[in-house]
This record gives C-alpha cells, sequence and structure tokens, in this order.
C-alpha cells in the first residue's frame, strides 16, 4: 500500500472536518476544494504522469503537464477515502449481475460482408486496412 | 392540435383512431427542431428524411392493423447507440464521421415495433460527464433555463424530451447519465437492471455499469419503451435471460402494502441544496398519504460510492477505448510509424475529460497499482451490493433525490473534474450494485428548476419502481408543466 500520511493525521481528508469510524456518511463536502489535503505530498508524478500517459497511448503536451497532474494528484487523493474500509475477506465484485456459463453453442456462422468491415476504414487497399511501418 | 407536447401513449391513441399520422406528428417535430434547436442544441443530427420514410412505413403498418404501441412514435435516440446508415459519434472527434453499419439491438427493436429514428442527441464525449458540457461538438442548454447544463451525459435526449423536440427518447446510464438530466430537465428517466436491456451496438464505456433506458415525458411512456427495448439477446453475454412482463400492469395509483426504504446518509450530505431537500421531503408526504409505508435504512458505504466508481469505471473505460487508435473506424491522424499515428490520433481525437479519465483508468489497472486501486474499489463494491441486498430485506423500494443540486450553470464547474464527480453522488451506487433505478419530476426550485425524486429497488423489480413511480406521478402535476420556451 502507498503512504496517506500528509502530515495531517490519518482521517483528515476534508477541510475542517475529521472524518472518522463514527461519522458514516457525516461531514462529507461536495466542493472539490475543500477535498485538496492541503500540503499534501503529489499523489502522481510528472514522470508516472508520462509513463501512464505513454500506456493509453495519449501524448500529452507540456503546457498541459503541470494542470493534468495536479488535477489527477486531487482525484488520486480522494480516493484514499476507500482506505478507511475494512475489506479484509470481502471478494471483489466481478459481475454487476451474477450470471454463470453464459456460452453459445460452438456453431459457426457467416462472417459478413469484408466491404462492410471496410466501410469507415481511414486507408484501405485490396480488402485490408493499410496502416503506417509498424517498424 | 399541436401534436408535439404528445405522449407516445397519447399520440398512439390518436393513430390508431386514424385522427393523425405519424408523418404528420413527424413534420411537425420536425418543424418544431427547426425553430427551436438552434438555441438549444439538443441533437448532434435530425435524421428528416429518414424519419418521414419511416413514418410512411407506420401509417401504412397502423392503416393495415398492424401496430404495436409504439408504432409511429419519434424517438431521439442518444448518439452512442448505433444506427445503420446514421451517424454515430458519441459526441467524439475521433468518432466524427463514423457510421455504423449495424443497428444497436435495442434499434432493431425499436424499428420492430414500428417506432421512428428522429434524430441523435448530444451527449458528453463517450458518456463521460454529468453536465454535457464535454461534448465534442456542442453545448446543450437546459430547457427550463437556457443559461444551465441540462444535466449530463444524457443531455440531449432529456433536453429534447423537456422541450418537445420528440414523442421519447433513449439514453444510457453508467453513473446517473438518463437520471440525472431526466431530473434536471424535468422529465422521467430510468436505467433499467444491468442486464434487463441488450448493450449489443451500445458504444462501451464501462461494461460492468453500462445499460440503455428510456427517457420520456411519463411513467407509462417509460413502461412502453422499457417493455419494447428488453430482453435477452445472444449477441450480449451479459444481458439476462429474464421474461419482460408487461410493464404497463405496474401502473396503479396507490402505493398500498409498499415499504419505502429512505437511506438517511444520503441526507445528511452537506451541500444538499435546500430546494432539493424540501422537494424530497414533499415527495416523502406525498407517498405516505397514498398508502406507502416509510422506513429508515442504512446504506453505510455510501460515502464511498463516488471514489469506487470514479477508480472502476475509467479503468473499464480505459480498457474499452483502446480500440480508438485511427486503424479500423473513426478519426486518423498521420503519423511516421503506427506508435505515432495512435499518440496523434487518440491526443487529437479525445477530448480532455476522456483523456483524464483513461489517465486514471489505466493507472488504477497498471502493475503495482492494481491492488490498491481497482482490487479494493471492486472490493468497496461488494460492500455497496450488501447493503443493497440487506435494505431491500426491509423495503420494497429505496427514495432518495437525484442530484445534489439543482442543474447549474454552464461552465460553474467544468474547471474542477472533481466537484463535477460528487454531483453523481446519489447516482452511481445503483450502477455499481447492477440495481434499476428512476427519476421522476418532484417539484421545482425557488428558481423554476426542475428538481426530481430517485426511486430504486432490487434486482428486476422495475416494476416496483414503476407503480410507486406512477403513482406519485398521479398525485402530482410535475409532468404536465413544460419550459417556458
Amino acid at each position: 500500500m502507498y503512504a496517506t500520511d500528509c502530515g495531517q493525521g490519518a482521517g483528515v481528508l476534508y477541510t475542517g472536518h475529521e472524518v472518522g469510524a463514527n461519522s458514516h456518511g457525516r461531514g462529507w463536502v461536495l466542493e472539490g476544494e475543500n477535498l485538496r489535503a492541503k500540503g499534501c505530498a503529489m499523489k502522481i508524478t510528472k514522470e508516472q504522469l508520462l509513463h501512464v500517459a505513454g500506456l493509453a497511448r495519449l501524448r500529452l503536451e507540456a503546457k498541459d503537464l503541470e494542470r493534468l497532474t495536479r488535477q489527477l494528484g486531487d482525484i488520486l487523493s480522494y480516493m484514499d477515502t476507500l482506505n478507511r474500509v475494512d475489506t479484509r475477506g470481502v471478494p471483489p465484485a466481478s459481475h454487476a449481475v451474477f450470471l454463470t456459463n453464459a456460452f453459445r453453442e460452438d456453431v459457426a456462422s457467416p462472417a459478413g460482408d469484408p466491404e462492410v468491415a471496410l466501410s469507415n476504414a481511414p486507408a484501405k487497399e485490396d480488402g485490408e486496412f493499410v496502416v503506417p511501418r509498424v517498424l | 392540435m399541436d401534436l408535439c407536447p404528445l405522449t407516445a401513449h397519447e399520440a398512439q391513441e390518436l393513430l390508431r383512431r386514424g385522427e393523425i399520422s405519424s408523418e404528420l406528428l413527424t413534420r411537425e417535430l420536425l418543424g418544431r427542431a427547426a425553430d427551436l434547436d438552434g438555441r438549444l442544441g439538443a441533437y448532434l443530427m435530425v435524421c428528416g428524411d429518414e424519419a418521414l420514410a419511416m413514418a410512411r412505413e407506420a401509417d401504412a403498418a397502423i392503416r393495415q392493423g398492424r401496430s404495436g404501441p409504439l408504432t409511429g412514435v419519434p424517438f431521439a435516440v442518444k448518439d452512442l447507440i448505433c444506427t445503420r446508415g446514421l451517424r454515430t459519434t458519441c459526441a467524439s472527434r475521433i468518432l466524427e464521421s463514423f457510421v455504423p453499419p449495424y443497428d444497436a439491438t435495442v434499434i432493431t427493436r425499436l424499428r420492430q415495433a414500428g417506432a421512428v429514428i428522429f434524430g441523435k442527441t448530444n451527449m458528453d464525449e463517450f458518456a463521460m460527464g454529468s453536465s454535457t458540457e464535454n461534448s465534442g461538438f456542442q453545448l446543450t442548454r437546459n430547457p427550463w433555463d437556457l443559461s444551465r447544463i441540462p444535466g449530463g451525459s444524457s443531455g440531449g435526449s432529456a433536453a429534447a424530451v423537456a422541450a418537445d423536440l420528440c414523442t421519447a427518447s433513449l439514453g444510457s446510464d453508467t453513473g446517473g447519465s438518463i437520471r440525472q438530466p431526466a431530473s434536471h430537465c424535468g422529465v422521467v428517466g430510468l436505467k433499467p437492471t444491468y442486464g434487463r436491456v441488450s448493450r449489443y451496438g451500445l458504444v462501451a464505456f464501462a461494461s460492468s455499469l453500462d445499460q440503455i433506458g428510456p427517457i420520456t415525458k411519463d411513467v407509462r411512456d417509460c413502461a412502453l419503451v422499457l417493455g419494447a427495448i428488453s430482453g435477452y439477446d445472444a449477441a450480449d453475454c451479459t444481458s439476462v435471460p429474464e421474461k419482460v412482463p408487461d410493464y404497463t400492469l405496474a401502473l396503479r395509483d396507490n402505493v398500498r402494502g409498499m415499504k419505502i426504504g429512505i437511506p438517511r446518509q444520503y441526507l445528511e450530505i452537506e451541500g444538499l441544496h435546500p430546494d432539493v431537500g424540501h422537494v424530497f421531503t414533499d415527495a416523502v408526504a406525498v407517498l405516505e398519504a397514498l398508502g406507502g409505508r416509510c422506513v429508515d435504512i442504512a446504506l453505510p458505504h455510501t460515502e464511498y460510492a463516488v471514489a469506487a466508481y470514479y477508480i472502476i469505471a475509467p479503468a473499464e473505460a480505459s480498457s474499452n477505448l483502446a480500440r480508438y487508435d485511427g486503424v479500423k473506424y473513426g478519426f486518423r491522424a498521420e503519423g511516421k510509424d503506427l506508435r505515432e499515428m495512435y499518440l496523434s490520433t487518440r491526443s487529437q481525437g479525445f477530448g480532455p475529460e476522456v483523456q483524464r479519465r483513461v489517465l486514471i483508468g489505466t493507472y488504477a489497472l497498471s502493475a503495482g497499482y492494481y491492488d490498491a486501486y481497482y482490487r479494493k474499489a471492486s472490493q468497496v463494491r461488494t460492500l455497496i451490493m450488501n447493503d443493497f441486498r440487506k435494505a431491500f430485506q426491509a423495503c420494497d423500494v429505496v427514495i432518495s433525490p437525484v442530484a445534489p443540486t439543482p442543474a447549474f450553470k454552464l461552465g460553474e464547474k467544468i474547471d474542477d473534474p472533481l466537484t463535477m464527480y460528487l454531483e453523481d453522488v446519489f447516482t452511481l451506487s445503483a450502477n455499481l450494485a447492477g440495481i434499476p433505478a428512476m427519476s421522476v419530476p418532484a417539484g421545482f426550485s425557488a428558481e423554476g428548476l426542475p428538481i426530481g425524486l430517485q426511486i430504486l429497488g432490487s434486482h428486476f423489480e422495475e416494476e416496483r419502481i414503476l407503480t410507486v413511480g406512477y403513482a406519485f406521478e398521479q398525485a402530482t402535476d410535475f409532468h404536465t408543466k413544460r419550459p417556458p420556451l
């Protein structure tokens, strides 16, 4: 687990409010400003953000990097509220509504017209999608 | 007689009796859209010729006695539902010229029912947003106050219904995107149980949370549309083979014998607008007068729903949006090699909120962070599901406000993503738990802005929420009000 200590003690996430085990649902405010733990260490560094952007195949502009790092940091800090929940022994929810064995018969069906599949292609040739060189 | 304000069931009555034609109804709506939508921005595309052709086919079917409750009824369709041959953009530049070669199953079912596809509506890009301000193309304004948001992400559909620019509509809901705009626009919106309605042809945002549902002028229409689009679909392996009842049989004028759960956590949040509180309190009184018995229930993990959702949904979205790479469809930016093409295409094609969520989702799923974020959020999701399971042992439906405030001003929250996310606090839990939930008009703020009542039920108990919604609607007159356009 990562550190959530911001020098203000566990549980103080909202300005002016201490949220603890006795105050379910109380004290949470809807202003983003109040949710930023003041003086907290950056939740995500610029380097981490650039790494994640690479994974997501997104190119981030230098001029946006500062703002995006801060915004994402705020959002990820807010996620720290989940650390207050005791989830020992709780299975992760893998289904919204539990279905089992949603199978079909293993029977081939017509694949469809290749022209239809190519109908929105930005570039195509001889029934294939054309892309820039891979290497 | 002005045909535009007709509900689907009212229109159907007149169509069946031959007093009006679908072509006439469609023409009048086209005229009204031409007059008003320049100001409102509800539609990305109005399908004039196609709609009239479908209307004429519907008229023929009605003349031959081959009609059903939705034959000849013009529908606005949120632009992330694929319509064959009709441009479908998800309000994103990355799909600006995409023309689906197939219909979503819900569209196939509407066509089979003889409905008219009238137009595609504006939305937050890829359904990511609560105000429709994240559209890549245009703003949609709240018909009740043009300086305010219509809600999101199905803002275009809700505005079109509220402004009588269609007879009924379809939206989609991942964290509240049907219910919240329905509430802000003073119309009815229902998110079905997960798996009730096929997601085939719904452009995926978060696959374990998304559902298509009706946005309509009244609860009867909602029941009719729900019945038409629901049901098992072999093309969607998450659709559930649960029988589709006649939802209109659930509509009655009282709630005698029903236990109505009130979650105390929901009413204790700071920042709940006083008018929202008053409308809710008044609604409780109405339901008690209709024979409902209100019981206190607890949903103790409410305060964690926003954090859990804003890990799970972006994580699933980051996976679902990986397909937009400029290869097979959509926008492509040039690049010296494949990787450059991906980077340029996605960076130019996706708007800022989409990029933000893809980044959050990728981070939450990446090696070293998966357990801390995604797995943890999924465990909290189980606890939220358990909260509802326990609550529904003590009551038949749960009621709550829909949004913490009435519609805010355009531009007010767009620069603060976190504040925007907190708008969804009342609606997200239903998606996390997979349960059905509906918003019905329940009153107005001091400034005349609509405020809705949310009704939640257990899995596949849409009938119970329709019963409560219909009884409440018929005992009040909010659903008869129209914005001053």
